[in-house]
This record gives C-alpha cells, structure tokens and sequence, in this order.
C-alpha cells in the first residue's frame, strides 16, 4: 500500500474533463477501487454517468476524507471536525447538484457521500408540507382530494 | 436523451430523465429514496405519505424499517392502549419523551376486553377477545410505522385472554378458546411474514399465575408477583425468585383483602402493566388506586436490571412519575399494552 500515495490514476468525466488523483483518492470510490484490483486502470478512466462539476466536487470530498480521516474510532475531536467540514461542504449546493452528487455517488459507491447527500435530502424535506415537497422534488400529486382528506384522517394524530 | 438514457449502467436503469434543470424525485433508484426516507424523523412521515401513492408505499415498507435500523436511525416509542370502563373502544397513544401520552388512530373494531397483544419489528398484533361477551378470532395489526391500523387474517379459533407472544420470527397463541379447546386446536403458530396463519402443534401451558404480565429481557423472564414483587426465572428451569433491591416497590402495600390479591400493589396504586423496553429495562404503568378519584393517576416506572455475583438480579428504579391525568368521573384505566418499537 506504501505506493497508494504516489500512484496516481486520471478521472476523466463524461464531458472529457479529466482529474489526476492519488490512488488513495481514486480507491475512495469503489468502483474505482474495483477497476484498479482489476489492473484496468492503465489509462484514464472513463466515467459515462459524471460531469467534469460534479466529479470535481467529489474528489474534494474525498481527499479531505483521505487527508482528514480520524484517527481511529475513539477520535471523536477528528470525527466532529470531518462532520462539520461535511456540513459546511454540502451547504454550497442547490437541490439540483445534491440530486447530482446523489446518483454519481451512488453510481460510484462511495458510501460517505452517498449518505451524507441522502441526509440532506432528509434534511430538506423536514418539515415541509406535502405541496412544497411535491415542488421541490418535481413529484406529481396522483392523490384525489378524497383519497388525501382520508389520508389526512388517517394520520391526523401527526398534524396536531 | 435517449443517448443519455443509454450510457445509464444497468443498477440505474430505473432513473427516468424527466427534467434536467431541476431534481426529480423519480430519477433516485429505490434503495437511495428509501435511504433519503430513512433519515427523516418518523414524526414527518406523515406529511411524506401525503406527497403521493409511492411515497405512501415508502413510508409504509418494511424496507424502510429495516434500513432505518441500518444506519441506526431507530427512534424508540412507548405505545399504550387505555380503556375505560366507559368507552367500549380501546385507545391508543405513544407516550413521547416529554413523559406524555399523545393520542394516535384507534381501531373502532378493536374488541374491548381479553385481547391479547404481540409486538413485532414494524408493528402491534391484537389477537382475539370478546366482543358483546363472545371470543372472536379477529386479528388487527397497528402498524407502527404509518399508525395506522390494518385487518390481518384471522385465526382458526375464537380466542379470548390467549397467550401469545412473539418467538424466533413467529407468533404463538396458546389457549384461550374455552371449552373448545381440544388437542388440535389448543395452539396456532404464525408467521407474521407469511400471507395465511397456519396451524401449529400442541403445546402444554406450563408458565404458572398471572401470564399476561411477564415479560422476557435477554435470557431471562421477569413477571409481575403478589405483594409488590418482581419475579425473574430462567426460562428452562421456571423457578422463579425475586428481584433485589425493589422494596420501594412493595411499601405501603394498603391491606386490600382478597380482591386484589393476585394484582401487585404498589404506593396504593395497582400495577396494570409489565413489559420491557429497548434498553433491557422492566417499564411498569400503575393507576393510583381508590381513595379520592381526583388524586386517579396513571405512572410509569422504569427498573434496570443487573445480574450480580451468586447470580441474583438486581433492580434499580430509574424513573417513576405520572404520565396520564385520568378523568375524575370515569373508572381507573387498565393498560392492556405497553410496547416499543
């Protein structure tokens, strides 16, 4: 593994953008990860389903998880700076791009950013009502009024 | 887009591009908009089975259950049936961690009496009782995730004050059925994860006293004993021996004669419930019992249980306080059910 530092392995996105990376950063992802075990990676490595914007902004994240990393599981100081830098870095984003990050981490199977981008969907729809969620997420309401009011009946120890 | 579709690996093939410019809900594989789900609070869930059908369904998977306990995105609830003397309809609340009672849907067709209640991962069975005097074979299941209340196949036999219970993934329901009862149908096992119950064998009751308040915590069962006590055994050997350490429990015992002399009495109030909660601990509820009806309390009190050297188990009580005003003018409620989940 001593060499996972000074390997290094050229990211290179579906609109021909291309990123030279650490092999510890190329392996943050696992797809990535599995491609190099399969000595595929002799040459740049196409990534159909991720624009050069997105790609970008999940090499930041995942050098930060490489240079950052805790300690150990007991480093709690270590895990709440990460977290905070997570909070911090996911802030910047519009619903779209965290849509974005969602699927390529997922395509990519980074399991930290696939979570963290999953939380802040969560986060979103805290708290929203039915309506602004619809809007926010492009959902079409496929209730009729009479199935929602028996819904809303249904349910309606929650909007006390 | 058709050329954009056709790059999209097979693990994605579900996306569906509707509108680039702005993120559509649709476009998330199913296991990444349940792990979106999954970190919601359960108190919005109600809004998100509002926002449409499959976001209804969603809510409502056992999917969901089981990714939220991936991440470790459990949140515990205390549910409580009540019923009063005069109301014939069992109700509903979970008691939230404020220490309060917040009402949910209750089921008009829950039997009033001498049902028996299982819990399970996703949910509450309430299995047979008596409806007009007469056992039913009923069986309803609230399901904790939605709150909402679903009519499951019912049983072979009409069962009133069966003993059942939730073992190895599957329920057992033992007895109950009267004069009907023969060596067939003395016992029916479910599977809750099946679509149909199915019979089970025969089983001999061999749990002594007052069944429907026992609980099992690790390895150990603990039930309700007279005067006071609480009682644990090994479930192979049923000899049962009192918990250390819980005297408090057993002042002030008032000398009530026979009446209540199975029931455990407790500061003057009478124990109604005994179940455990996630954290391994025994969770009682007791009403103040007689006396002044304005004083008419329902408490809960919370024991944590610890095995010590020689092998007795030791209880300490971690909280007890009120959690219910009971109206002054209706007879003292009776817990039929204290469950988390």
């Amino acid at each position: 593994m001593a060499s996972s530092s000074t390997n290094k392995f050229v990211l290179k996105s579906n609109d021909d953008v291309s990123f030279e990376v650490t092999e510890a950063v190329a392996r943050e992802f696992q797809v990535i990860a599995h491609i190099i075990d399969d000595d595929c990676a002799k040459k740049a490595i196409p990534l159909s389903n991720v624009t050069g914007e997105i790609l970008s902004k999940m090499i930041e994240y995942g050098k930060k998880h490489i240079e950052e990393a805790p300690v150990d599981e007991e480093d709690e100081e270590g895990k709440k700076k990460l977290q905070i830098w997570d909070e911090e870095f996911m802030k910047q984003f519009n619903m779209e791009i965290v849509f974005q990050l969602i699927l390529a981490s997922n395509y990519l199977n980074n399991k930290g950013l696939l979570d963290l981008t999953c939380c802040t969907v969560a986060d979103h729809i805290k708290d929203m009502t039915p309506d602004e969620v619809r809007t926010l997420f492009n959902v079409k309401n496929d209730y009729t009024t009479e199935e929602e009011e028996e819904i809303r009946k249904e349910n309606s120890w929650a909007f006390e | 887009m058709s050329n954009y579709a056709s790059e999209v690996p097979p693990e994605n093939k579900k996306r569906k591009v509707t509108n680039e410019s702005s993120p559509s809900w649709s476009s998330l594989p199913d296991a990444v908009a349940l792990s979106c789900v999954a970190h919601v609070p359960r108190s919005d869930y109600a809004t998100i089975s509002l926002v449409s059908k499959s976001h209804r369904s969603l809510v409502a998977s056992p999917e969901l259950c089981r990714a939220r306990t991936l991440i470790g995105c459990t949140e515990q609830s205390f549910y409580v049936c009540l019923r009063s003397g005069r109301d014939p309809t069992p109700r509903w609340f979970i008691l939230t961690g404020n220490r309060s009672l917040k009402p949910i849907t209750s089921n008009p067709y829950q039997p009033p009496e001498s049902s028996s209640f299982v819990v399970v991962d996703w949910g509450i069975y309430v299995i047979g009782g008596l409806i007009n005097g007469k056992p039913t074979s009923d069986v309803l299941f609230l399901d904790c995730y939605s709150n909402t209340w679903r009519r499951v196949p019912s049983m072979k036999m009409p069962r009133a004050s069966a003993s059942a219970s939730f073992v190895d993934r599957k329920i057992y329901v033992f007895g109950g059925c009267g004069e009907d009862a023969d060596s067939s149908n003395w016992a029916e096992v479910f599977d809750p994860k099946m679509k149909d119950p199915n019979l089970g064998g025969t089983t001999r009751d061999s749990m002594p006293g007052n069944r429907n308040e026992w609980c099992a915590i690790g390895k150990l069962l603990y039930c309700l004993g007279t005067r006071g006590k609480i009682l644990w055994c090994e479930p192979d050997e049923l000899d049962w021996k009192e918990v250390k350490g819980l005297e408090k429990l057993q002042t002030h015992v008032p000398p009530l004669g026979s009446f209540f002399h199975s029931k455990l009495l407790f500061k003057g109030a009478e124990i109604s419930k005994l179940c455990s909660n996630s954290e391994g601990n025994i969770v009682i509820f007791w009403n103040t019992l007689l006396g002044d009806p304005k004083y008419s309390r329902l408490g809960s009190t919370e024991i944590s249980l610890e095995r010590r050297e020689g092998g007795e188990i030791w209880g300490k009580i971690e909280w007890s306080g009120v959690v219910f005003k009971v109206d002054p003018l209706s007879p003292p409620y009776t817990v039929k059910c204290g469950l988390n989940n």
